[in-house]
C-alpha cells in the first residue's frame, strides 16, 4: 500500500479529519470486504497523483464501529470527502478509475480555487 | 523500463521465490492481496501489494502487474494461478520492454471481433466512443502514447455516452469503454476496472442455445395444448403451469437444462482461461514488437 496513504482510528478522527482544513478522503473498508481489496490499487495511485492536494485516510471499520453510525455509512466500500471538517460527497461501492476521478475533481478544484 | 532491471539473477531470485510460495500453496487467486505470507502473483513476488513497488523492484510496468493478478484470480483455483503465474514470469525475458503489453491487452478486451466489448456496443455514440479509446491502446501499443489530452476527451466522450445510454445492459457496456479511457502507463486502476467489466460481461459472450430441439418443443406445445382443452373441458381457466411441472411431466426438460448449465460453466471457464492465454500471448509477442501494434490487436 502507499506511504501516502494513512491509517486513522476513531480516536484519531478528529484530529486527522475534522480539525484538517484541506480535503480529506476517508476510506471507510473491512479485512474481509472484497470491493474494498479491489479498491486499493486505485487509492493507491490516486494517493500519489493528488498527493498535496488531497489526503487519503482509511478507517477499518471492525475495529472502529462507532464510526458507523456516526457517519451513516450503511456499505461498504464507502468513500467520504471531508472539506473543512464536513461532509462534502459521498460513493459507496466498487467504482472505476473514470467515475472517481469525475467524483473527486469537481471538489479539488475548488478547494484549489478557494485557497487563492 | 527493462524487465529484471536487465539483469537474469533478478529474475531468478523472483521466479524463485514464487515457486517456493507456490510449494507451500501461498499464492492465492485473487488480485492485489498480500495477507500472511499469502497472496496474489504479484505480492508473492514482492511481498507488498502496492503495484508501484512491484514495477520499481521488477521493472515491469504496473498496469502488466495488475493485469498479471487479475487474470490469476479468474483462474479456477490456487493451483492454477500459481502455475499460470509461474509461466509468465519464465515467458518474460530479462530486459524486455513490456510498456506495451498492458494497452494491448485493452485494446483487445475493446475491440477484438469475438470477444471484445465493442462487438455488443450500442447504440453508435457508444461504439465510436469505445473504438476511440481502443485506438488509443493500439497507438500506445505500438509505442506512440497519445498525450494526455487526447486521453482526457476520449474519456469524457465515453462518459457522456455512458450516461446518455437508456438501458441497463448497454450502460454497462459503455462504461466497459470509459474505464479504459487511460494511458496504462500512469492508471493502472484502468487495466483492473477494463478487466472486471469485460468479465462481468460474460453474458453477452455465452454460447447461444437455439432450442431445446424439435421434437421436445413439439411434445411440449402438444401437453400445453392438452392442459388447456382438458381444462376448457371443465370450465377452468387456463392452467399456470410453472417451470417445476413441465420438469416433472417432461424429465427431458431437466436433462437439456443440466447440459445447457454445464455448456455455460465450461464456457466461463473457456472465458477467463483466455485472459490469461492472452495476457501470455502479448508479452510473448512483445519482443517482436516494432512499429506495429502486435496483431492480436489489429
Amino acid at each position: 500500500m502507499s506511504d501516502k496513504i494513512k491509517h486513522i482510528s476513531e480516536n484519531s478522527f478528529d484530529a486527522d479529519v475534522i480539525k484538517h482544513a484541506g480535503p480529506v478522503l476517508v476510506d471507510f473498508w473491512a479485512q474481509w470486504c472484497g470491493p474494498c481489496k479491489a479498491m486499493m490499487p486505485l487509492l493507491d495511485e490516486v494517493a500519489e497523483e493528488y498527493s498535496g492536494r488531497l489526503i487519503i485516510a482509511k478507517i477499518n471499520v471492525d475495529e472502529n464501529k462507532s464510526i458507523l453510525g456516526k457517519y451513516n455509512v450503511r456499505g461498504i466500500p464507502a468513500m467520504i470527502l471531508f472539506k473543512g471538517g464536513s461532509e462534502c460527497a459521498r460513493l459507496v461501492g466498487l467504482t472505476s478509475r473514470t467515475r472517481f476521478a469525475a467524483f473527486l475533481e469537481p471538489h479539488l478544484e475548488v478547494a484549489v480555487e478557494a485557497a487563492k | 523500463m527493462r524487465a529484471f532491471h536487465a539483469d537474469p539473477a533478478l529474475k531468478q531470485e523472483i521466479l524463485a521465490r514464487l515457486k517456493t510460495h507456490a510449494q507451500a500453496g501461498e499464492i492465492l487467486n485473487c488480485a492485489h492481496v498480500w495477507d500472511d505470507g499469502k497472496g496474489g502473483p504479484v505480492a508473492c513476488m514482492v511481498h507488498d501489494t502496492d503495484l508501484a513497488v512491484w514495477q520499481q523492484r521488477c521493472g515491469i510496468p504496473k498496469a502488466v502487474g495488475s493485469a498479471l493478478d487479475l487474470a490469476a484470480s479468474h483462474l479456477d483455483g490456487p493451483e492454477q494461478a500459481a502455475g499460470f503465474a509461474i509461466e509468465w514470469v519464465e515467458a518474460v525475458e530479462v530486459g524486455q520492454d513490456l510498456r506495451g503489453v498492458a494497452p494491448a491487452l485493452l485494446a483487445w478486451l475493446l475491440s477484438d471481433r469475438e470477444h471484445g466489448i465493442l462487438r455488443f456496443a450500442e447504440p453508435e455514440a457508444v461504439r465510436e466512443a469505445i473504438g476511440r479509446v481502443a485506438d488509443l491502446h493500439r497507438r500506445a501499443a505500438a509505442g506512440d502514447v497519445a498525450p494526455e489530452a487526447e486521453w482526457r476527451a476520449a474519456r469524457a466522450a465515453a462518459m457522456a455516452a455512458t450516461d446518455a445510454c437508456e438501458t441497463p445492459l448497454q450502460k454497462s457496456i459503455a462504461a466497459a469503454g470509459e474505464a479504459a479511457a487511460w494511458n496504462p502507463a500512469t492508471a493502472a486502476a484502468a487495466v483492473s476496472d477494463t478487466v472486471r467489466a469485460w468479465v462481468n460481461l460474460f453474458s453477452l459472450r455465452v454460447p447461444r442455445f437455439t432450442g431445446r430441439g424439435a421434437m421436445l418443443d413439439r411434445e411440449i406445445k402438444e401437453w400445453l395444448g392438452r392442459l388447456k382443452a382438458d381444462a376448457e373441458k371443465a370450465g377452468l381457466p387456463a392452467p399456470n403451469v410453472s417451470e417445476h411441472d413441465l420438469c416433472v411431466a417432461h424429465p427431458a426438460v431437466v436433462a437439456f437444462k443440466r447440459a445447457q448449465a454445464e455448456e455455460i460453466k465450461r464456457a466461463q471457464r473457456d472465458d477467463r482461461q483466455r485472459l490469461a492465454e492472452i495476457l501470455l500471448t502479448l508479452t510473448w509477442q512483445s519482443t517482436t514488437w516494432q512499429s506495429a501494434a502486435p496483431s492480436i490487436c489489429a
